[in-house]
């Protein structure tokens, strides 16, 4: 859905274009440690709020970057993709446990600001990104067209910059998830999603 | 906590209720606390405070740890190493509470500290150096770069983490 609650469709579109301004996407993130969740002494995560660790690229993305790829952070726009469908194209591994929204427009006005020596970094933006798996024989990656794969795409420009840019693009990220837009899926939405085919 | 002593709480990382008598601590936010005092003979003294709590969020950081690796999650190296750098931030910063952690399938694994005004994190992947992060959110001055956990700490890391502990302190420069 969009953010200003209009209802036009979402479509689709060629890896590389950004998506339309107003809508939200999805992302998904790993199991946070007991204290994180628990720990009243982690206030910002007591509160239900995001926190960069989640904004991590994973090994495989970390592998791309160091080659020079400049990998984008997988989404899933929300209209084209339910919670359970990202879930399940991610891998249907129990470990992944967080769920958040954020909003394009949002996104797309985070930058790190410049340092000494060094300039600001582009702004971040959301795209289209095709949904690939890893292929059947293990070597390389194929289409990936399960329900709710049209909904991917990527957090662009989290490559750019120093390391502390870097890291300034997380935080401002995480700080960009909206009051309630972090949701922990309990061992009980897990077991379902595991029990069930995608909808 | 009971006790009849006239404590001087000092560098108290959240607000508590002290006085002589009863002391409640309505949220315990702190791994430990260090207690200043006077002595008989007018000396200043500190005294570390530990809670039960403190030992049990600890044995849960380390059991988090271990079952992130039993249960496939993360490879051995990824743990060893938050390991390391967890110690190593408590050894620098006594009273440091456990970070906030996330683990990825495979690596890596994310440290955060934050107090909402300052944000410290650490990623560890299982090849390859780790990175650091500091944040000071009121002065807007942020700072990263790499580092070795074997090596020990970065200066910048630690400097964090004390300010953690601390939100009063000076802002990072």
């Amino acid at each position: 859905m969009t953010s200003d609650g209009t209802s036009d469709a979402l479509i689709s579109e060629p890896d590389g274009t950004p998506l339309p301004a107003g809508w939200s996407v999805l992302r998904l993130g790993p199991q946070p440690s007991i204290n994180a969740v628990n720990d009243p002494g982690h206030t910002l995560l007591a509160s239900g709020k995001a926190w960069p660790g989640l904004f991590a690229f994973s090994s495989t993305e970390r592998i791309a970057e160091v080659q020079g790829l400049k990998p984008r952070l997988s989404v899933w726009a929300e209209s084209l993709t339910t919670l359970h469908q990202a879930w399940l194209l991610v891998g249907g591994n129990p470990n992944n446990r967080i769920a958040l929204t954020l909003f394009v427009d949002l996104v797309r006005a985070i930058s790190a600001p410049d340092m000494p020596g060094v300039r600001a970094t582009p702004r971040l933006d959301v795209v289209w990104e095709r949904a690939v798996r890893p292929a059947p024989d293990g070597t390389g990656s194929v289409p990936d067209d399960r329900p709710g794969s049209q909904g991917h795409c990527g957090i662009d420009g989290l490559c750019n910059g120093t390391k502390a840019q870097k890291g300034k693009l997380r935080e401002l990220l995480a700080e960009s998830v909206p009051p309630n837009g972090l949701v922990v899926l309990t061992d009980d939405q897990i077991v379902a999603f595991l029990s069930k085919p995608s909808d | 906590m009971n006790g009849t002593m006239i404590w001087n709480l000092r560098a108290s990382p959240t607000d508590y209720t002290v006085g002589t008598g009863v002391y409640r601590v309505p949220s315990l936010k702190a791994a430990s606390l260090n207690y200043g005092y006077r002595d008989k003979s007018d000396k200043s003294r500190d005294i570390l405070v530990r809670f039960p709590a403190d030992e049990d969020n600890v044995a849960n950081h380390h059991a988090y740890l271990a079952r992130m690796v039993t249960e496939g999650v993360v490879p051995a190296e990824i743990s060893a190493k938050a390991r390391r750098i967890w110690e190593s931030a408590r050894m620098a910063v006594p009273n440091l509470p456990v970070p906030a952690a996330v683990a990825y399938s495979g690596g890596p694994l994310h440290y955060t500290w934050d107090n909402g005004h300052f944000q410290v994190t650490a990623e560890i992947p299982a090849d390859g150096l780790c990175e650091w992060y500091v944040s000071d959110r009121h002065s807007g001055a942020f700072d990263g770069g790499d580092f070795e956990p074997a090596d020990g700490l970065p200066v910048m890391i630690i400097a964090g983490l004390r300010r953690i502990l601390n939100r009063s302190s000076r802002t990072l420069s």
